[in-house]
């Protein structure tokens, strides 16, 4: 499981995060909705270390650090068991599909090549990619380009995928493909933390929905106690907005 | 126009592809470190450090504020030092390769800045070390445009090693000094300048189409 507590983030002295508690038990899927602004990125970031909060707690499986005095070794030991999926993809150009996924497994993971080449092959597989092995980000659409993103953050067999937005690049007829893929891995059990305006994704998918405002998280539960039984103003509102 | 002539031609080319040869490699060795160390150290980069990125910036600077013709001649002391003499082809690699390094390593830097960032942020949280980012996120993402730069820092050094003929280095520019204008031999003076136009010429389109084989971001044509 993973969990953060009392995470607390400011840029240039403007407070982002206000004192997040989320808690991921395993195996489970949380969504994370609310307006532009908010904090979502910057919560999913502090995760793993790519924003380091100044105060609060982020356990992931045995490990629990205090962020704002974890060593080195440990944010890396944090990243290490984490992985990320980006809005933008974040792809290596320069790389074959096949290429970004086994990138970190023999340069983190220190694989020999063929094991991880095997492992590449069978998550790019999962994300029905098996006859673009070899084709470069430029050659593949945004849909398949995202679901190498996330076969390369499954390759690396995290306790928990963090996906910031991942359909909000996409065209609309593209986002399909990639939500199924996601829907598919939910099943699976793997455990996910995901910011997503997708609400048909969270209601289908979601152990959990927290809605964000302000950088607190300010409303969560099932999907049908944050969506049909909705307790916060601020919620209500967000809802009807992106329901139009 | 006389084979002595073009004897002295051929050998002038060789000296030219000498000095060029191996400035261009001494200070991409020396360059390319030091453009790395000046990206990773800015401002939100994997190693920021702003009193390193400072110094190094303001000593990178100084170096490309002096005219090489200046340099040439300021350092003399210091080409005696590491070659013995101040004078030939050897002598003329020294202030070459001073002169290329605070260039290349500004021109790395700027090729490392086309990197988009979100490709460090995706190796970052896959929990890869600073060494890792460089040498397998960096450099690699970056090669377009490293050869790129070091492409116009080769031929910018043809040009420089014209004026280190002045401090007798030989060479092409060396040569339609002395003939052509001295001696006022107009034949040897356009035979340099073709020669030189020819060489730049190989150069540049030589790098540009390395450039271009090893950029993949061009490859366009979508297969179904
Ligand atoms: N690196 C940064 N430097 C300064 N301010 C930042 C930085 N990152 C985020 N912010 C600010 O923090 C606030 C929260 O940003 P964040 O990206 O977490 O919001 P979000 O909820 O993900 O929004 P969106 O839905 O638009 O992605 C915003 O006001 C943003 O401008
Ligand atoms: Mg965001």
């Amino acid at each position: 499981m993973i969990a953060v507590r009392g995470i607390e983030k400011s840029f240039h002295r403007t407070p982002v995060l206000k004192g997040v508690d989320l808690a991921v038990p395993k195996g489970e899927v949380v969504v994370i909705v609310g307006p532009s602004g908010s904090g979502k990125s910057t919560l999913l970031r502090c995760v793993n270390f790519l924003e380091r909060p100044d105060a609060g707690r982020v356990t992931v499986g045995d490990l629990s650090v205090d962020a704002r005095r974890a060593t080195r070794a440990e944010v890396l030991r944090i990243r290490r068991s984490t992985a990320m999926v980006f809005q933008q993809y974040n792809l290596f150009r320069n790389r074959t599909a096949l290429g970004n996924v086994m990138e970190g497994l023999v340069q983190v993971r220190r694989l020999p090549e063929p094991e991880a080449r095997r492992r590449a092959e069978e998550v790019l597989a999962k994300v029905g990619l098996s006859d673009r092995l070899g084709h470069y980000p430029s050659q593949l659409s945004g849909g398949q380009q995202q679901r190498v993103g996330i076969a390369r953050a499954l390759a690396m067999d995290p306790q928990v995928i963090l996906f910031d937005e991942p359909t909000s690049a996409l065209d609309p007829e593209l986002v399909g493909e990639v939500l199924a893929v996601m829907k598919g891995l939910a099943r699976e059990g793997m455990t996910m933390v995901v910011v997503t305006h997708e609400m048909s994704f969270a209601r289908e998918v979601a152990s959990k929905v927290a809605f964000m405002d302000d950088g607190r998280i300010v409303e969560e539960g099932t999907p049908a106690e944050v969506f049909e039984r909705t307790r916060e103003e601020r919620t209500r509102q967000f809802l009807q907005r992106v329901r139009r | 126009m006389s084979p002595e002539m073009l004897e002295l031609l051929w050998d002038a080319l060789l000296e030219t592809l000498l000095m060029v040869g191996v400035s261009s490699v001494l200070s991409a060795l020396a360059g390319l470190p030091l453009g790395v160390l000046l990206h990773v150290t800015g401002r939100g980069q994997i190693l920021e450090n702003a009193p390193l990125n400072r110094v190094l910036g303001a000593v990178v600077n100084a170096g490309r504020s002096v005219p090489f013709i200046i340099l040439l001649v300021a350092i003399i002391p210091f080409t005696r030092l590491v070659v013995g003499t101040s004078l030939g082809t050897a002598a003329a690699i020294v202030p070459l390769t001073v002169g290329a390094v605070p260039y290349v390593a500004r021109l790395a830097e700027a090729a490392l800045r086309e990197v988009d960032h979100g490709l460090v942020e995706a190796a970052q949280s896959m929990g890869a070390s600073p060494r890792q980012i460089v040498w397998k996120v960096l450099v690699p993402e970056a090669m377009p445009g490293l050869v790129a730069a070091f492409t116009i820092t080769v031929v910018t050094l043809v040009g420089y090693s014209a004026m280190a003929g002045a401090v007798g280095g030989g060479g092409l520019g060396d040569l339609g000094i002395r003939y052509g204008y001295q001696r006022f031999q107009p034949d040897v003076m356009l035979a340099v300048v073709v020669v030189l136009v020819v060489l730049v010429q190989g150069l540049q389109s030589a790098g540009d189409r390395l450039a271009m084989r090893l950029d993949r971001r061009r490859v366009r044509q979508r297969q179904r």
